[in-house]
């Protein structure tokens, strides 16, 4: 298996998007899947995924859902999830920067990421650290529609799904995805 | 199916490829693994059991303020310059709390505990990782509007004195206060919160009188022994920067540290359970991380 760990950034103002991605998700997914959003709605019944709490050092497993709790930085170690009180970053905490970035340290190429549109600036930052390691992130929102095998336009989940059943990522791209 | 890169025209290619990524995370790897064995030992400090990405993230900002290309660039400056070790450790007592974090736990303090802690003579209290003071500053406004804090010697602790010049200075802008005030309150505060502080132009500082019966000392809860018995310890939100296996030593010293029946608190997503001594503790109230020692 190319990648190890989905993560998803949501930020302020993508909460429909993000519902659309988490209703798609199938209960058997096979990776461990982390969510840093911005507002404070629960998304964890949008799901058919074994939700876990997330605790200090909450280990990761496939086919389960971890939401970052409130006021704390979630990061991202190998095999775990570590909680600190890392200050705020562009004016949120949980932020998804952080997110990305410790996740780069510790999963690499074997990350991938999806970061959902908005005017908001967290992610941005830690998804170019999460490229400069070789992971696949698609960043939603902007002008440019990918072709994917043929496929014009694709929800972002099935776009996901593509990239986790392609065996043949030589080249990583991030690919802009119009909503 | 591989992608068919060729027929998208506007589509932004990584720079990176998977494998120079994952080149790239082990030489770095590597480098972070020597800095800290250089740093143990050159100077002591046993920087190897915290969690990796938190300390990775703290280097990288190292990195970028003192614009070195490389962690071996680091390490080579950190093995000839003490100051730069310095301002790393310094740099890890930095955390942003805010005070009566989780209000919650005041709350309960104030019902539960203090009416206990009322019947001591008098009162030993330890907060850990005293970082800008946060934690001091709500104990001794709970302990005072108790008529608890003449009684009370607090001791602050952390592993670089920087912290407790930054306690000594610590202030706040009008929203920061805001927010305080309102935790002050849901954690069952009496008064006006706002006479604790002195008021300046643009930001409010603590009052240094709050600080009239705590001591600062220097203590790395990863590597030092207990140096005292207390009733209350206050440990919150520094075990989550531990790697697991630092959880039973650390536990160990706290238990250590700690009269029988007296009190330990630590933050809100914690837990005693990566150590062999939580049969040592009842916890107090279901969900809330205050704890009692029982043996």
């Amino acid at each position: 298996m190319a990648f190890e760990i989905l993560l998803l950034g949501a930020p302020e103002g993508s909460e429909s998007s993000l519902k659309s991605f988490l209703r798609e998700l199938p209960y058997d997914f096979s990776l461990p899947v982390v969510l840093v959003q911005h507002s404070e709605l629960s998304m964890v019944s949008h799901s058919s995924l074994v939700v876990a709490d997330v605790e200090d050092k909450t280990l990761l497993r496939s086919g389960c859902f971890y939401s970052a709790p409130r006021n704390y930085q979630a990061l991202v170690e190998y095999g775990h999830l570590t909680l600190s009180l890392d200050e705020t970053t562009s004016g949120v905490r949980p932020s998804i920067d952080v997110l990305f970035e410790t996740a780069a340290y510790a999963y690499a190429d074997r990350t991938l990421a999806v970061l959902f549109h908005s005017s908001h600036s967290d992610g941005k930052w830690g998804a170019g650290i999460l490229k400069s390691y070789g992971a696949v992130v698609f960043q939603q929102g902007g002008e440019v529609v990918p072709v994917l095998g043929g496929v014009i336009q694709s929800t972002v989940f099935q776009i996901v799904q593509r990239a986790l059943q392609s065996s043949e990522m030589e080249a990583r791209t991030s690919l802009l995805i119009k909503n | 199916m591989a992608l068919s890169l060729e027929e998208d025209t506007n589509v932004d290619f990584a720079a990176i490829t998977a494998s120079e990524g994952r080149d790239r995370k082990e030489i770095e790897d590597i480098e972070f693994s020597n800095l800290l064995e250089g740093i143990y030992q050159r100077y002591g400090f046993d920087l190897r059991e915290l969690e990796s990405s938190f300390l990775r993230r703290r280097i990288r900002m190292i990195l970028q303020r003192e614009n070195l290309p490389s962690i071996s660039a680091l390490q080579e400056k950190i093995l000839r310059q003490p100051k730069t070790v310095d301002a790393l450790m310094s740099n890890l007592c930095r955390f942003e709390i805010g005070l009566f974090r989780d209000p919650e736990f005041y709350l309960t303090l104030r019902q539960r505990c203090i009416p206990l802690l009322k019947t001591y003579p008098s009162l030993q209290i330890w907060v850990v990782g005293c970082s800008e003071g946060d934690e001091v500053y709500s104990i001794s406004i709970l302990l005072e509007e108790e008529g608890l804090l003449e009684k009370a010697k607090i001791y602050a602790t952390d592993i670089h004195q920087s912290a407790w010049d930054h306690t000594q200075e610590r202030s706040m802008d009008d929203v920061e206060f805001d927010a305080s005030s309102a935790r002050y309150k849901q954690s069952g505060g009496k008064g006006d919160f706002g006479r604790y502080f002195t008021h300046r132009s643009d930001h409010r500082r603590l009052a240094s009188s709050l600080l009239s019966n705590v001591i600062f000392g220097q203590h790395n809860l990863m590597t030092d022994q207990s140096f005292n018995e207390f009733h209350l310890i206050l440990c919150r939100n520094h075990l989550i920067h531990f790697q697991q296996s630092l959880h039973q030593r650390a536990i160990q010293v706290l238990r250590n540290s700690l009269v029988v029946l007296g009190f330990l608190g630590l933050g809100e997503k914690e837990t005693l359970k990566w150590s062999q001594q939580e049969k040592c503790f009842e916890q107090i109230q279901p969900n809330l991380k205050l704890y009692r020692r029982i043996r």
